[in-house]
């Protein structure tokens, strides 16, 4: 399954919130959507999930559109909102049911998958516990199994990561990364793009509702990343270090990083090279002399600007 | 087996909502503590009464009517349970599932409208059925009692759970609504009257039916007609209350319009064709001004909220423009959008104009007397509404949304109605003694049409006014005329 974003642009009354976004994700991959805060994140994926109307522009699944179509679409959408489920006085394996037959899910299979999906997503244990009283963690997972009830095609998870511990994270990340396995085209908005590196295969990147980047994760490092970044560390005073490094040709800029230093060079190898020779020749006892592949978040902060609408 | 399949088909075939709501309902503490006290009260009750007419040594089964007083209390209780709390409960419920965030919930399943709404109505309806059955018992044995008699019981707890039916679905209607917190206050306040009406119309009925006992209703002929009558409009009110308060959980994305109107539509053709009959047939006008009446208030309302519709067609919607110019031309009323609604009013009132003009020739009655008023107070309504659009169009939609533009509307209707009386008040306090003395002051006031002394000039003011303003509209009009085509075909 294909979605496939043409020039969507959503106004409310004066005010853009997205302009021109274009970009598709194929089945089997997963991609990141990232922006500062305000950026229009929200506000696309909502549309996406037929939550809302666009101004102008489309958005296909497979040929069909999510404008024109919305009921048909959502039987191929799950769509996991950045809220937590509020139903009071309800069971998880209750309020997985009551989706399952909202999707028109019937007796017997429907027992099944909603047993499947809590145990895909490790439920099984707190199927009976009332969903009010889980931990923000767990109402994720809920979220979660609820978008999957329908086995969607395309999966569109807005901030899934929000405010989960360190093991609640990876565990996500497994999770995503066997369900692009499976086939599911997914689009996830995070701000921890450390993270989204890991399992994305492309990201879109938002800023004043406007795309400043989007394609595979490495066609971006290729596009935005535009030095080559060197991590240092030496056994000398952090000031003097840091005073004869930015003196060297080729030496963009130069960053304290924990111990150590973050080089940007203007060069290949060859002049990293250059650089650990020259840095050795002026009396420094360099310990750790590594080039660092860029990353999304590189990407990200070369190519907006930290302002919010 | 062949039960089991029945059973999984029986489960299948039940409403999702109701599903959940009845198992929410179990696993909240509100419902059996409500249930629980009910039974507590009315087992209080009805010891209470037997220890105290025991002891005081009269006889409760010889030629006493104990039961009827028993009956009187329980059905209080009952009606007040079922006719206040479960419909307060229904709305709260669905107005959290309604508002703010939850409402994404809302609309991401394939649940179709239709069915939340009559899921909505259906769990609620079991929660009454419920708190009826843990009453039944009680309400049976005042029977023993003696002073009342069983069909009589039965009969009041039919009218109690249409009064509960009509509170639920008010109370879920009006939850539908997304308007601001302060309207929402003020709808809950008026749903609130609404249900206090219905609880001492069904209290009342009950009392009526204790008092005569069931069998009055079939004693005589002459009452059957009007109680059809009265039915009919129960039904279509009902009904109307549903197709609204789907039409208000329909996605906005979609032609919301159609469904209300088409069945507003079809309901007045059932209205028109009986009140037309009965003027034909009968030769009286009974039935042709309540039809009038209720049918000009409705379209009144109908103007109201057809300004806070769209002025744009989205691109979903201006898929659905049909192509032919002529059937672009039938269908245009039938779309969601201010300039759509307001023509189809203004179509079904001059329908019901011309029809009831029809039925004053048949009767030879003055056509002015009922139909003048109330076409004049349509066209205050228009002109009105048309005068809110210019303004929330122009130059007023940084403040005021469009949706809320039948608000700006009812503002302008009470200012220039109170405005002028205030001005002629401390120009001539004298002069403003009585309310035929209040003459031309009131001239801007919709419901002047209705003075028995002026009304004529009140009616040609509306009138006049309303061209006027349809006059000062006509580009915000032919705009949306204009706009209304199908998209251009891609060569691709």
């Amino acid at each position: 399954m294909r979605l496939s974003v043409e020039h969507l642009k959503r106004t409310f009354g004066d005010v853009t919130a997205i302009d021109d976004v274009s970009f598709a994700v194929d089945a089997g991959e997963i991609y990141g959507f990232v922006g500062p805060n305000g950026a229009g994140k929200t506000t696309t994926m909502r549309i996406l999930a037929t939550l809302d109307e666009p101004t102008a522009g489309d958005a296909l699944l497979d040929g069909v559109s999510l404008i024109q179509q919305p009921e048909r679409a959502r039987r191929t959408i799950g769509f996991m909102p950045d809220h937590l489920p509020t139903h009071r006085d309800m069971s998880v394996d209750d309020y997985l049911d009551f989706f399952a037959r909202a999707y028109g899910l019937r007796a017997a299979h429907r027992r099944r998958v909603v047993e499947h999906i809590e145990e895909f997503t490790n439920l099984t244990g707190i199927r009976g516990k009332l969903i009010h009283t889980l931990s923000k963690g767990m109402k994720q997972r809920v979220s979660l199994a609820r978008a999957l009830v329908h086995d969607p095609g395309v999966l569109i998870l807005d901030e899934p990561a929000a405010g989960l511990d360190p093991r609640a994270r990876v565990e996500l990340r497994e999770l995503l990364v066997a369900l692009a396995g499976q086939g599911k085209a997914i689009l996830i908005s995070s701000h921890i793009l450390t993270e989204l590196s890991e399992i994305c295969h492309g990201a879109v990147i938002l800023e004043h509702g406007r795309m400043v980047g989007a394609g595979s994760i490495r066609d971006l490092l290729q596009e935005q990343t535009q030095h080559l970044i060197v991590c240092l560390r030496a056994l000398s005073e952090m000031a003097l270090l840091h005073r004869d490094v930015v003196a060297l040709p080729g030496v963009v800029a130069a960053r304290p990083v924990g111990e150590g230093l973050e080089i940007d060079l203007d060069g290949d190898e060859n002049l990293a090279a250059e650089v650990l020779a020259a840095l050795v020749a002026a009396g420094h006892r360099v310990v750790e002399f590594r080039s660092r592949q860029g990353d999304l978040e590189d990407v990200f902060m070369n190519v907006t600007r930290g302002e919010v609408q | 087996m062949k039960r089991r399949q029945w059973l999984e088909w029986l489960d299948d075939a039940v409403n999702p909502i109701v599903v959940k709501e009845v198992r929410q309902a179990v696993h909240c503490r509100f419902l059996p503590t409500i249930l629980l006290a009910f039974l507590g009260f009315q087992l209080a009750t009805l010891s209470f009464y037997l220890m105290t007419k025991g002891a005081s040594g009269i006889d409760l089964l010889e030629g006493a009517s104990y039961g009827e007083e028993v009956f009187g209390v329980l059905i209080s209780l009952l009606f007040f349970a079922t006719g206040f709390c479960v419909p307060i409960s229904a709305a709260v419920r669905m107005h959290a599932e309604r508002s703010g965030q939850a409402l994404a919930l809302f609309f991401i399943s394939t649940l179709p409208p239709r069915r939340v709404i009559s899921g909505k109505l259906g769990s609620n309806l079991i929660v009454t059925l419920l708190l009826f059955s843990a009453c039944m018992p009680y309400l049976s044995f005042t029977y023993f009692l003696r002073g009342i008699d069983l069909p009589t019981v039965f009969a009041a707890l039919a009218v109690g759970f249409a009064a509960s039916a009509a509170g639920i679905l008010s109370a879920v209607f009006l939850a539908s609504l997304q308007v601001s917190r302060f309207l929402k206050l003020l709808l809950a306040l008026a749903g609130l009257g609404w249900l206090a009406i219905l609880f001492s119309m069904s209290i009342g009925s009950a009392f009526a039916l204790r008092e005569q006992g069931v069998a009055s209703l079939f004693s005589g002929s002459d009452q059957w007609g009007p109680m059809l009558v009265g039915l009919v409009i129960c039904g279509a009110l009902f009904s109307m209350l549903y197709v609204l308060a789907v039409a208000l959980v329909t996605p906005v994305t979609a032609n919301r319009a159609l469904p209300v109107r088409r069945f507003i539509m079809m309901v007045w053709l059932v209205l028109t064709l009986g009140a037309v009959a009965d003027c034909f047939i009968r030769g009286q006008q009974d039935l042709v001004v309540l039809w009038a009446l209720s049918t000009y208030s409705g379209l009144a309302v109908a103007i109201l909220a057809a300004i806070g519709a769209r002025d744009q067609l989205n691109s979903r919607l201006t898929n659905e423009v049909p192509r032919s110019r002529l059937r672009r031309g039938l269908v245009f009323m039938l779309f969601s959008g201010s300039a759509n609604g307001l023509t189809w009013a203004v179509v079904m009132i001059a329908l019901t104009t011309a029809v009831h003009h029809l039925c004053n020739r048949r009767l030879g009655d003055d056509f002015n007397e009922v139909a003048g008023p109330l076409l004049g107070m349509c066209a205050f309504i228009l002109a009105y509404a048309l005068l809110a659009v210019l303004l929330q169009r122009r130059w007023l939609s940084r403040w005021i949304r469009r949706s809320q533009t039948w608000v700006l509307a009812l503002t302008l209707i009470t200012a220039f109605s109170l405005t002028p009386v205030m001005i002629g008040f401390l120009l001539s306090p004298t002069s403003m003694a009585g309310s035929a003395s209040l003459g031309l002051w009131l001239v801007l006031n919709p419901f002047a049409v209705f003075s028995d002394t002026f009304d004529e000039f009140a009616i040609h003011v509306g009138i006049g006014w309303a061209v006027v303003m349809s006059f000062l509209a006509r580009h915000w009009f032919m705009k949306q005329i204009r706009n209304f085509k199908p998209p251009v075909a891609s060569d691709g």
